[in-house]
């Protein structure tokens, strides 16, 4: 058991030592809370609506100044309309023509619009339309809260972010060990560590041990800079990091193991983050949860800790989340190590 | 006289290729053996097995009266290796290299310094190994091999294009573990160090060992001794190679003495060149 610890305490210090790993594990530290904190703590709940209309423009101003959470800009003509949805100005734009032998509403938003800003939209124009034609809507909207009520507490962006961070840091860390397996490698290093009576388990764990620790200090550090710590959060975060922190371990055991230098570790090491880690991140964002991204264990990482820190969701809810992760930690580690090992005994 | 390492029958391949080919030897306590082979013939892969880097396909291997695939750890303890490949942590200082090495056998103390002053590099030096020269990392490596003060030392081409002031420390750091009692295996290419180091010397060639004794037996067995007499002969030098095994050649020695103006005239012994010439038709060097 020593010599795993004397060999983690070499692979600490050498880990530092070098300049490239240090300075994106600092930068990771530094950067990623500074970006967190720049970012808007608030969601900006106005609507922006453009408006033109024919006739009745004093009406709907007087009618729209009591109205809250509503910004309206008003164009002078359709095309100029237009333009302020085009460039972004505002959300969504609503023309109005009113004649003796035409009336037209229509409702202009960009493509990018999400379904939810139309939907506002096209509800702000009925009630103008109604109260400018004097006519009832032939339909009757009700709205259903399905879930936590978020009217006025909705999820600032940052705070979506805040879990991916987390991951992120975390991801730094499969370069660096990848980086420090395939060096050991291709310098012979191993084999000089193979001919003392140290063992390849032994050599195994040590690397193991390194980047579990490693990486577990850094995403704590991370997430106790972005304030996610609570009494009912701290136990709950610290179990899903350090099974994060396992998992990119395993990954850098794999892209360690095929890696031939300090660039070919970093291609694996990208391969395996955009094949395993990227898709399970959309979990953090509203509709990002379907069926087959289901399948990538980040997002068993991402739903969990989106969940605790941004909906108040008890631990107890994602248990199977921890579960499934422990064995596929476990089986992931293990086809590592495999592969570790094939690599050094040939 | 009890053998430190007995290698027996072992063979290893690398998929179609045959590196090591059934090969037997054993080296006794306090020995010295070098085993000697162009590029290619074997020697690598045979000491990685006998240092438990790999395991042999076929055959055993048993250091110290331990069996290497029962024992390997132990055998490990007792064992020190210098590797052709200057496989040391760079980024680490002499001192710490050593200690690092140490630790991993457990001695938590050890005289770094003592050790550095034997291999001649300067103890006070405290910059990181990448900016040692090729020869002063070599040293380095020799001054690892011992950290555990081994009872067999192996060293995969020890001297190989160092500075000759390198060569000499490490060839005279060989001859003092030997005298303290350890058992030395050496692989080399080069025959001079071989013949001066080495108790007994193998030959190998193509993964099997084609001649294995003491370097004067195969010198006198193998080898060519011979009288080179270079005489003016009219206007022009004449230069004859004359075998000392050839009993004409006391008569021939005479008349060319008589007759012509010798210039200079000398033996030549056998080298292990010669030997290795014999087994393989070629140099060692090809």
């Amino acid at each position: 058991m020593s010599r795993v610890f004397t060999i983690v305490g070499k692979d600490m210090r050498q880990m530092l030592s070098n300049r490239f790993i240090a300075v994106i594990m600092v930068l990771g530290i530094i950067f990623y809370p500074v970006i967190y904190y720049l970012m808007p703590a608030k969601v900006d709940e106005t609507f922006k609506l453009g408006m033109y209309v024919t006739q009745g423009r004093k009406q709907i101003e007087k009618q729209l100044a009591q109205e809250e959470g509503l910004q309206v800009t008003w164009a002078d003509t359709e095309r100029q309309l237009e333009k302020l949805v085009r460039d972004k100005d505002v959300q969504a734009g609503f023309s109005l023509s009113t004649g003796p032998s035409e009336q037209k509403a229509t409702l202009l938003v960009s493509s990018d619009t999400p379904k939810e800003v139309r939907d506002a939209g096209r509800t702000i124009g009925r009630e103008i339309a109604y109260a400018l034609l004097g006519y009832e809507l032939p339909v009757e909207m009700k709205t259903r809260i399905i879930g936590k009520d978020m009217m006025g507490a909705q999820i600032p962006l940052r705070d979506r972010m805040k879990v991916l961070i987390l991951i992120f840091v975390l991801v730094t860390e499969v370069f660096a060990l990848a980086n420090l397996l395939s060096d050991e490698i291709r310098r012979h290093t191993v084999e000089a560590l193979l001919v003392t009576p140290v063992t390849i388990g032994e050599f195994l764990s040590a690397k193991a041990v390194t980047g579990v620790t490693i990486a577990f200090a850094e995403g704590m550090a991370v997430a106790g800079l972005l304030g996610v710590f609570t009494l009912r959060t701290f136990i709950p975060v610290m179990i899903f990091m350090l099974l994060a922190s396992v998992f990119v371990t395993a990954l850098a055991f794999l892209a360690g193991a095929v890696s031939r230098d300090f660039v070919t570790s970093i291609m694996w090491s990208m391969l395996a983050i955009i094949v395993l880690i990227v898709p399970g991140m959309s979990a953090a964002f509203p509709a990002g949860s379907y069926p087959l991204i289901q399948l990538f264990p980040v997002y068993h990482l991402v739903e969990p800790l989106n969940g605790m820190l941004n909906y108040d969701i008890a631990f107890s809810q994602y248990l199977p989340q921890a579960a499934y992760l422990i064995v596929f930690d476990t089986a992931i580690l293990l086809a590592g190590f495999g592969v570790l090992r094939r690599r050094l005994l040939t | 006289m009890d053998h430190s390492v007995v290698a027996k029958d072992i063979a290893y391949s690398y998929t179609e290729h045959r590196a090591v080919d059934d090969i037997s030897f054993h080296i006794d306590e306090g020995e010295v053996l070098g085993l000697l082979g162009p590029n290619g013939a074997g020697k690598t892969t045979t000491l990685k097995m006998l240092i438990g880097l790999l395991l042999p396909q076929a055959g055993s291997i048993s250091i110290l009266d331990m069996d290497m695939a029962h024992d390997r750890e132990k055998i490990q303890s007792l064992i020190g290796v210098c590797f052709e490949e200057k496989n040391l942590y760079d980024e680490m200082s002499a001192a710490a290299n050593l200690n690092f090495f140490a630790s991993l056998f457990g001695s938590k103390h050890i005289d770094a310094d003592r050790l550095l002053e034997k291999m001649g590099l300067p103890p006070d030096r405290k910059d990181n190994v990448a900016n040692f020269s090729k020869g002063m990392k070599q040293r380095l490596m020799i001054a690892r091999a011992l950290v555990n003060h081994p009872r067999v030392l192996f060293l995969d081409e020890p001297t190989d294009g160092l500075d000759p002031v390198s060569a000499e420390t490490i060839r005279r750091v060989i001859t003092e573990e030997k005298e303290l009692g350890a058992t030395v295996f050496l692989t080399t290419h080069d025959m001079m160090e071989a013949d001066r180091l080495s108790d007994r010397v193998g030959f190998m060639n193509e993964g099997k060992i084609v001649a294995l004794d003491t370097p004067d037996n195969l010198k006198h067995q193998y080898g060519k001794r011979v009288l080179k007499v270079r005489y003016r002969s009219g206007e022009k030098i004449t230069e004859r190679e004359l075998s000392l095994e050839d009993p004409q050649t006391g008569s021939e020695v005479d008349r060319i003495l008589a007759q012509h103006d010798v210039r200079d005239m000398h033996t030549e012994e056998a080298t292990l060149e010669d030997v290795f010439i014999h087994f393989t038709g070629r140099k060692l060097e090809e």
